[in-house]
Parts: C-alpha cells; structure tokens; sequence
C-alpha cells in the first residue's frame, strides 16, 4: 500500500464557492482503488455535492468501517475529519460522534459487507433511532478486498467472476432502510452521476437519517455477464422514479427539466427538493406505497433508482433526547461538574444571571444558531453590574447602550442606522458628543427588538424587510445585546434570503395591503417564535 | 441464626449453620426430626397458621408472613419495634393504607411471641452509632455519580446485570443535575445501544469528537467489546468502561460476585495491548474512580477501566462520605485548547510524552480548517498518514506504550496502601476487599502472625508495589478468582518469583469473608513451620 498525495499545484483562477473553496478543497488523496472502479465515482460525486453545498470542508466529519467503500474517506474531503473504524460498526461510532457534537455533518461511508453482513444490525439501529447523517452504502454485491467472494447484497441467481451461482437471497437495504423509519431513503447508481450528486446534496442536508444505496460495480470481480450489478446490467435495468435536483435558498434554478410533473418539497431548514416524477403514480412522501413500488419493480429485475422516500420534516435523535443545542463536546465544566461551580468569564457569569445558555464563543453550528449565540462578545452587553439598575428602569440602560454603540464600535446607533446619518453626527466621532442635540432627540423610540432564542435567519429576515443592520436583543426589560449583519453566517443569510424571498410571494398572494403582523413574522418557519416590540419607552 | 422460609433450600439452610446457631422456622406444617440437627436451636412458629386465622385474601396470607416473622424476631432478638416502623414509614411513604396493615401484621408476630415463644434469646441487635458521617450507597450509584462529576456527558450502554443500574443511576442524577434550567434541555446523551459492541462502539464516536464518554458492563459485554477496545488503544481515544465484575466464564453466575475480568481486561484486544485499570474497593471508591477514569482517559487518550465487582456494585456499604474539592480541575479536556472545528483535538503532543503529532497542531484552535485529520486502526505515520513500514509500526506501538502512565506518574492514581510496614521478614497481603481485609489482619496478629498489607488500587502498577514485594519474602495475593489473575498480572509485569508469591483464592460467588483469609493464611503459615521442622529434624538425624 501506497500513500500519495496530490501536488499542492493550483490553477489560480480556480472557481471559488461561496465560503470560498474550490473543488480541490475538496478532494482528498489519490485513490488506490482499481482504475474504474465505481467508488470512485461516489467520491467524485460527494466532493460536487459539498462543493456545491458551500459546505465548509471542515465542518465535515467523515467516518467508515473496512472494506474497499471505507477507504474510500481518504479519497475525498481531505480536510475533512475521518475516522475509519472497525468492520461493519461505523454506524455506532458515527452514532457517538454525532451525540457528541450536533454541529457537524456526518457521511457515513460502508459497503455491502460492511452494512449487510457484519453491521447489518448497527446498520438497522443507526436508521431506527434517526441519528442525523448521511448514510451512504457503496454496494457492489463482492468482497473486493478479499478477492471476489459473494456479499449479502449479490442478487440470487448471479454468477460470481468463477462462474460460482450465488444461491442465497439477497439483502435488500433500501427495503430494510424504509421498513425501519429511516426518513431519507434513495437508490442511485454509480454511473449516473446527475442523478446521485442531487440524492447527495439532499441526503446531506436531511434533518434525520438519510440512506442511499449507490449501486456500483467492481470492475475487478463484479463486472461480467452473469453479474447483476455489473455496469451493463444496470444500465440495462434502471428504472429511475424521478428526478432530483436539490435547491439550496435563493440559488438560481438552473437544471434543465424535460417534460413531466415536478413537485417541489420543502424541507425543514428552507431548502427544496425539486422532484420531476417520472411514474404518475409515485409518490415519494408516501412510506407505504414506496415499500410496495420498489418490491413489485425489484421483482421483475428492475433496480429502481432515485429518491424513493422523505419525509421533509424530519427530526433526529437529538430532538428525541432534547439533548441542550450547544454540542456536548463544548460544554464547560460550570455546566457539567455539579460541584465546584465557578464561572471563568463575565460573559458567563452574566448570562448565567440572565438565566440564559452561557455563551458559546467559539461554537459555530450547522444547525440553527440563535442570536444569543451568534452575538460575537463584543456586543454583549457585560450587564453583569448593571442587571439591577436595568431592572430598575430600562430607559437609563438603553441610553447607555446607544452611547456606548455611538461611541465607536458597534457602528451607527444600534438598530436604527438609518436614524444615526453622518451629518446627524456633527462632525463629532460620537453621536451623542460634541453636537448639542441628545442621542434621546435621535434615537428611535420604540425600536424592534428581538429575543435572544430567536434563529439567526429569523432575525436576518427582520432585517432584511426592515433595512436595519442591528438589532438590539432582549430578554424581558433585560438588554444583553446587539445582533450586527456581521454576526450572521453567509449560510444564514443565504437561508434568510430566501425565507424573505417566500414570505414576500407568500404576502403579495395574501393581500394587496399587506399587514405589519404578517411582515414582522415568518410565515413559512410556522414558528410562533416571533420577535417583539420593546415594552418600554 | 438463620431464619428458614425457603423449603426448597431447607436442607442447605439448616446444613450451613454453626454449631449452637439458631433455627428460625415456620411450624404450621410438622417437620420429621431427620430434617434438624441436634446441634442446633430450633425455634418453631406457626406463622402460616397465624396469617390465615387473620388474613382472608391468599395474597395477603402469603405477604405478611413475612412481616409477622419479622415481628417475632424482633421480640426475640430485642429490636426496637420503633425502629422497624419508622423503616416501614420510608417503605411505603405515600401509601398509607399498606403501612397500616404492616404495622399490625408486625404487632401480630410481637404478640404471639412474647406469648409462645422464649425471648429473649441472648443474641441481641443493639442500637449503635458507629455510623459517624459514613454514608449508605452502592457502588454502581456512586459510579453513575462520579460519572456526573467527571464531567461524562455521553453513555451508552446495554442492559446486563450487575452493571445495569451504573447507567440507569447516571439518568437520575443527571436528570438532577444536568439539565438547563434556561432551556430545559439535557446537557447529556444516554443511549441504551442495540448490543455492547454498539454501545463501546459510541463511547469509542463520541471520546473521538472530544465528549467525555462511559459504558457499563460486565464480563460478557467486555468480551464483545474487545475489537473496539483495541481500536479505541491504536487509534488513541479515550474511552471509559465500568466493568461491574461478575462469575465468568460465559453466562456463568450473573447474579454472584467475583473478581475474574483482570486479565481480560489488562490485555483486551488481539495484539499487543496494555490497558490502565483501576481497583476501587468500596463505593466511595467507585466514585472517586470513576471521576479519576474520565480524567485519566482524556488525558492519556486510552481506554480506562474501573473494575468494581458485583459485591461492590450492588450492595448498600456504609463508606466514607464523597468529597469534591471545590474547583477541582477535571484534567484539560481534549477540546478545551485548542479544540479543533469537530471539538476534537487537532495531532497536538503532549508534553512530549509519546502523543500524536502534527506538523499544523498548534493552529488547530485558530484555524479550524486545518486541524483535521484522518483516524484509523491501521498503522499510520507521526503525520497520521497510512503506512505499514516496520519502523512506523514500531514507532507506533511503542509510544502506545509509554503513553500508559508509567510507574513514576504522579497521575496514575495507582498508590499502593502501605499500612503497619516495619516488619522486614513478614509478609505481604495485596489486594482486595478493605472491610475482610482489615478484619483479618486485626485477626492475625494476636495469633502472631504479624503482615503488612498492601491494596492494589490500579494497573499497570506504580513502583511502590514493586518496593514492596521486594522487601518481603513471602507475599501473599488475595483474589477473587481461580487462576490466581492478579498473580499473573504481578507476575508477567513485576518479573518476580512466582515462588514468593502465595495465591489466597476465593471464588465461589459469595463476598470473601475475613474468616475465609485467616483460614488460608494460618494453614499456609502452619504448614510452612511444619515443613521448616521437618527439614530440621531431617537435617539432625
């Protein structure tokens, strides 16, 4: 065995994704595997589909069990975190990893050895209990590794590479994946990449357990006639359910759609599924029927590919088990020690009067983040000392606030940008210096405030409709800080746009005036998690 | 005295007491008199006859045999009534209709004994207050606490008996302590796993992503988890397994104690392994060990075990109560500098102790994006790169095993418990149980046997035992076991004489009894002198 490297070498006028990556990021090591070997295709296809995800390398974490499939992690996202474990249980570590941290994502890389035979019993648990990732079974029906024995996958009736006829009944994974509730269920076929790097970008932004079974010939053992998993056979006998493409929010629709129904689906975190079915009768939301269609196709030889089963709004173990939104990995001793309780930072200290999550500063989470969160420190307002005399009058406290964003770092009075012009500013570096009017005369009266539980994207949206960059964030009479434009995520805004974008559709369809409760809330997250108005003054 | 309720286990009851004992037993139905020994008191009470002139309801009659025994015992035994009906109180707290009926059940059987039976007997049970701050809790709660304390945040586990309630203890305290009163939500993970091979398998996901994370089990479940075991010690991850020791082999007695996991567990895993054990000997200890566990597997990036036994386990003790330094440090956890994006630590070394390296360590907190890298079970080079050259693999294995606290490690928790040492040529009692062993050596020595004694408190072992055994000629280990393990273990790693060595073995299932140590000790002691005269004679004749 062999370790190479890519050369460093890049064209330098390599197009960049929107965090900034070009598609070498993403790629890993060179494969050792055999050359046309149909994992590879997978590789390529998952290094597109991050790609284009705008999926920061690193927020990735990749793991696998043994076998030709579970080497392949080395092939792609090398900058990525891997972990190849051992033979048939990486659905339990994954399991760990994922419980341990909820803010990565996770790909689960197997074979059929490793997911049918040895782990097919983690492989059932892992899609029972709904652990968040993307579960993805290179399948090629062969021990590849060593040398060409049956796998539980190899179809009854096919012939090995020795001519030997496999006589037992084949595992079908798919089935087993619908049967055990998993919520993202999808067959794909190596050499179809169009069809597999949309089944992808979908599983991978899945809110549960996604699986796809990705049909892919080993062109070493598994490859001849007589094979069913061959690329000629399936070719020959691909049945395809529908078309996919995945659409993050506010992307530019771009694939090209023949004839023939599409549906979109909405998902939980505002991305869409477009679909294009393929059969009328399908129905990829319907558990039920799903089972029936792919077992009575399956039964006159055909390998039914596409996506067969979501369920858009899935939930995952940790909503099961209300695990706390900061990754447990993150959580400090204060939080986890029942004795021996002492507060390193005013900033926890402060929050942890307010009654608040502490701060995590440098947790950053795939998942939703909310305000409080997302504050960088030097806007949370240290009201460590000064809680009481907020509570005693929130007016006073405000005044300060403004004084201390006229000051300088924060930028233009907090909020309401639009209030502080530069020649309201007299010329003077603060707002509420030099000139004679008072920051009271100028500052916005009852401003929008927002809680700190409010998503990130929630609050962008505010934004958004409003114009404004900050928001100042409350809870009861409490300030605890300013949410800046800067605070938010680029996929966060991105996820904000397009909330905007549908919320605006959503309106203008509603009514020609359109109402200011409708404006100030989110109408597609059918949250009631809306952001108020400030009580006082 | 032995109270005999159980016909089916008559004749073993009656043949285990001592001589002159006393024979408690229900005599509504007559007993042939082949079925008592004449050495033996025996006192009859038709407890059977009594329930059902009371009782109507066959459930109650069946009951409250048992309540009205208890009552006669304490007439005859001269136990505070007071005392039995303020446990009743705790019993049955909120159901108030049950605790009346057991209180009369308990007058009825002081009632008819005081009337029909001798009392008293001359055995007494005396109030006492011995208890001073000593608290009452079983091991596997006080593990389950320790866990809380050490700052585990993930369990997953699978049900196996004795080990089941470390983790269902663990879900009550940190349905107590661990959960944000802000949000509501849990600052914990407990899976209940499909197997133990799964269970080890997310300890082994989520101390790789930086959580502290337990698994419980006995000796069956550490015979499933031993691939990963040896996973989690090539790959370097912490892991932390409670392992509630019970009868092996296989199924062998679950629901009896003994100490047989040793070597299972020092060397789990094809290959060459080593693994860190740590020996509590009462639940104080399972706490204080099971925090220390945690610690010690972050901070050493291996599996830690904590080798309770069911004795141990499930039983109530009385011990000393738990302390917890106030600002305590739970040792830097993976994460805490310098975590890399996933939480995990980047390939940082470790005071140059053997650990991992990565030419990008020192970013990994600063730039998130570079402190990745690819873990596996395979060789692999100082850059974690894959490799099967020998001089890699040796590299490889042998920082393994200086990464393994070393004897002269402060850390390694592995203090040995000297106690009355000054007699040169007297022997050396290792191991085990505190409570027998201290009882035996109060025994010993007025018999002038004279020993000093030692506790083994961890594996691999700290110097000082070494010391120890060197300083003594004859050594005797104290085990619960039939192959002698901890022996072995001394053995295989301390390069001592067997010959010096003297196995005490005790492995039928039950707790070890100080009686049961004495026993072996004086007979070894008296045979050797035995032999030593018979050499003499020999030499003169």
């Amino acid at each position: 065995m062999t370790y190479i490297a890519k050369p460093p070498l890049r064209h330098p006028t390599l197009e960049k994704n929107r965090v900034g990556y070009t598609r070498r990021d993403y790629e890993g090591k060179i494969s050792t595997l055999c050359a046309g070997c149909g994992h590879d295709s997978i590789s390529a296809a998952i290094i597109q589909a991050c790609w284009e995800l705008d999926i920061e390398p690193h927020r990735v974490a990749k793991l696998s069990g043994i076998g030709c499939s579970s080497k392949t992690p080395d092939y792609f996202l090398g900058a990525s975190h891997g972990f190849n474990t051992v033979h048939g249980r990486m659905p339990s570590v994954l399991t760990g990893a994922n419980l341990a941290n909820r803010d990565l994502l996770y790909l689960g890389v197997s074979g059929d050895g490793d997911s049918a035979s040895i782990g097919l019993g983690q492989f059932a648990h892992a899609m029972r209990r709904g652990v968040r990732m993307a579960y993805i079974v290179e399948n090629n029906g062969v021990y590849g590794l060593t040398k060409g024995q049956f796998s539980a996958t190899a179809d009854q009736g096919s012939k090995s590479k020795k001519g030997v006829v496999n006589s037992d009944s084949p595992v079908d994974l798919v089935g087993i994946a619908l049967q055990l509730g998993a919520t993202y269920v999808a067959r794909g076929f190596s050499g179809t990449k169009e069809q597999l790097v949309p089944l992808i970008k979908g599983a991978i932004q899945h809110g549960g357990a996604a699986f796809i079974d990705v049909i892919s010939p080993c062109v070493a053992f598994n490859n001849h006639p007589g094979s069913t998993k061959s690329y000629d056979y399936v070719r020959e006998h691909n049945e395809s359910v529908s078309r996919i493409d995945f659409i993050a929010p506010g992307q530019e629709i771009t694939a090209d759609y023949g004839p023939g129904e599409v549906v979109e689906v909405r998902q939980h975190d505002g991305t869409f599924l477009r679909l294009r079915r393929l059969h009328a009768d399908y129905d990829a939301t319907d558990r039920e029927r799903a089972m029936a269609y792919v077992q009575q196709h399956q039964s006159r030889g055909e390998v039914v590919t596409g996506l067969l089963y979501v369920d858009p709004m899935a939930t995952d173990l940790h909503t099961a088990m209300n695990t706390s939104a900061q990754p447990l990995n993150a959580l400090g001793k204060g939080q986890l020690c029942p004795g021996g309780r002492r507060w390193t930072s005013s900033t926890h200290r402060c929050a942890d009067r307010a009654g608040l999550p502490p701060i995590a500063a440098r947790s950053v989470t795939m998942t939703e983040r909310t305000v409080f969160q997302s504050m960088s420190r030097k806007h949370v307002v240290r009201v460590g000392s000064r809680c009481q005399r907020a509570r005693g009058g929130l007016r006073d406290d405000q005044g300060q606030l403004r004084q201390r964003a006229g000051d300088g770092a924060a930028g233009p009075a907090a909020g309401h940008p639009d209030r502080a012009r530069p020649d309201d500013a007299g010329g003077g570096p603060g707002a509420g210096a030099g000139a004679a009017r008072k920051v009271r005369d100028v500052m916005t009266p009852k401003p929008i405030c927002i809680a700190p539980e409010l998503p990130v994207s929630d609050a962008v949206v505010i934004m958004l409709e409003k114009g404004f960059r900050h928001l100042p964030v409350l809870r009861g009479e409490r300030i605890l800080g300013v949410f800046s434009a800067r605070d938010a995520l680029p996929r966060e805004i991105g996820t904000a746009m397009g909330l905007a974008e549908f919320n605006e559709q959503v309106n203008d369809a509603a009514a020609a005036d359109p109402s200011p409760e409708c404006l100030r809330r989110p109408v597609s997250r059918g949250r009631s998690r809306a952001p108020y108005e400030a009580r006082a003054s | 005295m032995m109270v005999a309720m159980n016909p089916q286990t008559w004749d073993a009851d009656v043949a285990e007491l001592e001589p002159g004992g006393y024979l408690f037993y229900d005599s509504t139905r007559p007993m042939p008199p082949s079925k008592f020994r004449p050495d033996i008191h025996v006192i009859g009470m038709p407890l059977t006859e009594i329930c059902n002139a009371v009782y109507s309801d066959p459930r109650q009659r069946q009951l409250f045999k048992n309540i009205v025994y208890v009552g006669a015992l304490s007439v005859l035994l001269e136990i505070d009534p007071e005392v039995i009906e303020k446990l009743f109180g705790e019993q049955y707290r909120g159901k108030e209709k049950l605790l009346a009926s057991n209180v009369q059940a308990l007058h009825l059987g002081r009632d008819f004994a005081k009337e029909h039976l001798q009392w008293p007997l001359g055995l007494r049970v005396r109030r006492a207050d011995r208890v001073g701050d000593g608290i009452f809790i079983d091991g596997n709660s006080a593990a389950a606490l320790g866990c809380v304390y050490g700052g585990a945040t993930v369990a997953a586990w699978y049900p196996i008996t004795p080990s089941s309630s470390v983790a269902e203890a663990f879900q009550k305290y940190c349905a107590k302590f661990r959960v944000d009163p802000a949000t509501g939500q849990n600052r914990y993970a407990i899976v209940q796993a499909e197997d133990e091979i799964a269970s080890i398998g997310m300890v082994v996901g989520a101390g790789w992503n930086g959580a502290r994370a337990f698994t419980a089990t006995s000796g069956p479940g550490i015979s499933l988890m031993t691939e990963f075991i040896g996973l989690a010690y090539f790959a370097e991850i912490p892991v932390t397994i409670i392992n509630v020791q019970r009868g092996g082999p296989s199924t062998g007695m679950p629901t009896r104690t003994q100490q047989a996991d040793l070597l299972a567990c020092a060397y789990a895993s094809h290959g060459d392994t080593k693994h860190v054990l740590l020996l509590p000997e009462d639940p104080h200890e399972c706490f204080e060990h099971a925090a220390c566990a945690l610690d010690l597997a972050d901070r050493l990036q291996t599996p830690v075990f904590v080798m309770t036994d069911l004795d141990i386990g499930m039983n109530q003790r009385l011990c000393k109560p738990f302390a917890w330094e106030e600002g305590r440090r739970l040792r830097p956890r993976q994460g805490d500098d310098g975590r890399g994006a996933g939480g995990r630590q980047g390939l940082r070394p470790l005071q140059g102790r053997g650990r991992r390296r990565h030419p990008l360590a020192h970013l990994a907190g600063h730039a998130p994006d570079r402190g990745s890298y690819f873990t596996r079970g395979t060789t692999r080079d100082p850059y974690a790169r894959y490799s099967e050259r020998g001089p890699d693999y040796i590299y490889n294995v042998e920082r393994l095993l200086k990464q393994v606290p070393h004897r002269r490690d402060p850390g390694a928790a592995a203090a040995g418990q000297d106690r009355r040492t000054g007699h040169p040529a007297g022997r050396h009692l290792l191991r085990l149980h505190q409570p027998a062993m201290a009882e035996a050596l109060e025994v010993l020595e007025p018999q002038g046997i004279h020993v000093d004694a030692m506790r083994l408190r961890a594996f691999p072992f700290p110097d000082s035992v070494a010391q120890f055994i060197a300083a003594h000629d004859q050594v005797f280990v104290v085990e619960q076991n039939r192959d002698a393990q901890m022996r072995s273990l001394l053995v295989n790693e301390l390069e001592i004489d067997p010959a010096r060595l003297v196995k005490v073995l005790h492995y039928d299932g039950t707790p070890i009894t100080a009686r049961f140590i004495t026993g072996a000790i004086t007979q070894f002691v008296r045979s050797k002198s035995a032999a030593a005269a018979a050499v003499a004679k020999g030499a003169q004749a």
